[in-house]
């Protein structure tokens, strides 16, 4: 039985490697060329073509032509000649994401426009997805997971072939050590894109930090998320403050290459979708991480922005209901009012957090205020319910 | 970067099943103005037909396929629980769509709003919230829009009302095109005649 095991373990380390050796060789990317038809590839891309059709017809696309020409510009400038090979798709999802499909497609969701401060960001955030197309790290990434699982098959068969515990107990350490190969790959192809979309934007006279500086964002919203974290080995990417460690030391090494950081543009091309991006923020009712975003926000917003930022803020507070969160909800709905141009509905809310803590003389005359400021308010008939309530014309039936 | 959770839809629409499977009464029907108990609080009276899945703290009832129409009652959801029944709140699980005792009705609102979201429906809109009266209740009705993944576009109105400190709700449906246009009036009048156990 020994030497069944040995022989075993020898096949499954033989047969591994065998995987890990034999991918097909990477085309030459040139602009503009499709895969040839007799290759696996071609066939991944035509799957991916497809999939590119639903995706044009989804729902969560944000179709604003000014906002898609502003996002599809600076990826042209990020990737110069294969400019035309890369089609953009803003996504409405709450979360930091950005993807790159081999065939060109790229996501780039809401989550990420909200968290980045400006074009320097968010280019860094372009430059690594197009830094993935250019290695083609999904086609390799692909190729290996066939190799890798082919080669997990046959150990499979042989495993049950030989019948004893042995050789499922080599199985199952030699499945895990293949599977965790793949998330390391991941990991390295994400090492080689942050370098990537770190020297593109820096090329083009972005600030050298940025990169840095949203992954620091991004790591303080991390841990302050209220589950514990996933372990190490299995994370598919860098752990994030490796990732900021690597990126600030290489923005050190880059310190005077660029001082652009295009705030100004950024924030008149999103300025539009902010409030709606931000309720999608708050849709999500992570309260512990939007706490630490909304703070991040409040930092670069002005104006309307920054009102915006402190409404959330209140309704956050105003929703968890966690202790001191009266006033803390009650202090952020007031430092909304105190920006010009702010929104009427923080009247509103404030008047509903008044009416929870019992407080209904100061309920009803942020009502009053409220409809005051938007006399053709569609939830009228529900504030004008309160506000009866709150002066004691009207019987509650709870 | 992080990948979404899309395997939601997928696990709440066998949870449903399950559900509807597992606990329910076989299918039934609502036949057109007879006056019908649904979930022990409530009377209806539909102008029109309906079949009914019966469950254990509510009822769904559809015309042609719960894709093309959808009235779903929803009872006796108490303080701390998330509105679509995916568990209580917890210390390691505070935030959600967790409705509780007291909230104004622009609170539930906007929970009921993320819990569609959170039940994989998109680009969710709300509007015309009011206060409508059923008996000696104050419920309130606001408008809701929402697209599914395939593209279809859907309207209707969620109808709400506090009962012995726990929430109920009904939550009608139908694609805008055709089935929401055609059943929309019927509706309405069911909703109108709506009773309410005291």
């Amino acid at each position: 039985m020994k030497t069944n095991s040995r022989a075993l373990a020898f096949a499954a380390g033989a047969a591994l490697l065998f995987g890990c050796a034999s991918q097909a060789p990477l085309r030459d990317m040139t602009p503009g060329e499709r895969p040839p038809e007799d290759t696996d590839e071609a066939g991944l891309w035509t799957a991916l073509d497809e999939a590119e059709l639903s995706l044009q017809r989804s729902p969560l696309l944000i179709r604003d032509p000014a906002l898609n020409a502003y996002i599809k510009k600076m990826v042209c400038d990020l990737a110069g000649d294969y400019c035309k090979d890369i089609r953009v798709y803003i996504i409405r999802r709450p979360y930091f994401n950005a993807s790159m499909a081999p065939n060109g497609v790229m996501q780039v969701w809401t989550g990420a426009l909200l968290r980045s401060e400006n074009e320097a960001q968010i280019g860094f955030v372009l430059g690594h997805e197009i830094g993935h197309f250019l290695h083609q790290h999904s086609i390799k990434q692909w190729r290996r997971t066939k190799d890798i699982m082919n080669a997990l098959s046959i150990l499979q068969l042989l495993a049950a072939g030989s019948g004893t515990q042995d050789a499922y107990d080599i199985f199952d350490v030699t499945q895990v050590v293949a599977i965790a190969s793949l998330y390391k790959y991941s990991r390295d192809a994400e090492r080689e894109s942050d370098t990537e979309g770190f020297e593109r934007a820096v090329k083009l006279g972005y600030r050298a930090d940025q990169g840095a500086l949203l992954w620091q964002g991004l790591l303080a919203e991390d841990n302050a998320r209220d589950r514990n974290k996933p372990s190490g080995i299995f994370a598919t990417h860098p752990a994030t403050e490796e990732r900021m460690t690597t990126l600030r030391e290489a923005a050190e090494a880059f310190a005077d290459a660029g001082s652009r950081t295009g705030e100004d543009a950024f924030q008149l091309a999103t300025e539009p979708f902010f409030a709606s991006w931000l309720e999608d923020e708050m849709g999500r009712r992570h309260y512990p991480q939007t706490i630490v975003l909304l703070d991040r926000l409040q930092q670069r917003a002005l104006g309307k922005h920054l009102a915006w930022v402190e409404y959330y803020r209140g309704e956050l507070f105003r929703k968890r209901r966690a202790g001191g969160d009266d006033k803390r909800a009650i202090d952020a709905y007031r430092a909304a009012m105190r920006v010009p141009g702010y929104p009427p509905i923080a009247h509103r809310d404030l008047g509903y957090m008044y009416r929870t803590i019992q407080m209904p003389s100061q309920a009803a005359a942020e009502w009053r205020q409220y409809l005051k400021l938007q006399p053709d308010a569609a939830d009228r008939a529900t504030v004008e319910h309160y506000l009866s309530e709150a002066t004691g014309a009207a019987h509650a039936n709870r | 970067m992080r990948i979404v959770d899309r395997w939601r839809v997928g696990v709440l629409a066998i949870g449903l099943m399950a559900l509807l499977s597992a606990c329910g009464a076989p299918p039934g029907l609502v036949r057109p103005n007879e006056p019908t108990k649904v979930a022990r609080i409530l009377n209806v009276t539909s102008p029109i037909e309906w079949a009914r899945f019966r469950f254990f703290n509510g009822e769904l009832w559809t015309v042609d396929g719960t894709a093309l129409n959808r009235m779903l009652y929803l009872v006796n959801i108490r303080d701390r629980y998330h509105v679509f029944g995916l568990g209580k709140a917890t210390k390691r699980r505070p935030d959600g769509a967790f409705y509780r005792t007291g909230m104004d009705a622009s609170e539930i609102e906007a929970v009921l709003r993320d819990g569609f979201t959170g039940l994989g429906l998109v680009n969710v809109k709300t509007a015309n919230l009011h206060p409508v009266r059923i008996g000696d209740f104050t419920a309130f009705r606001f408008d809701v829009s929402f697209d599914v993944g395939s593209g279809l576009h859907y309207l209707g109105n969620v109808t709400f009302f506090e009962r012995r400190e726990k929430l109920n709700m009904i939550w009608y449906s139908a694609p805008a095109e055709f089935y929401h246009p055609r059943d929309a009036e019927a509706v309405d009048q069911l909703l109108a005649d709506l009773q309410i156990r005291k």
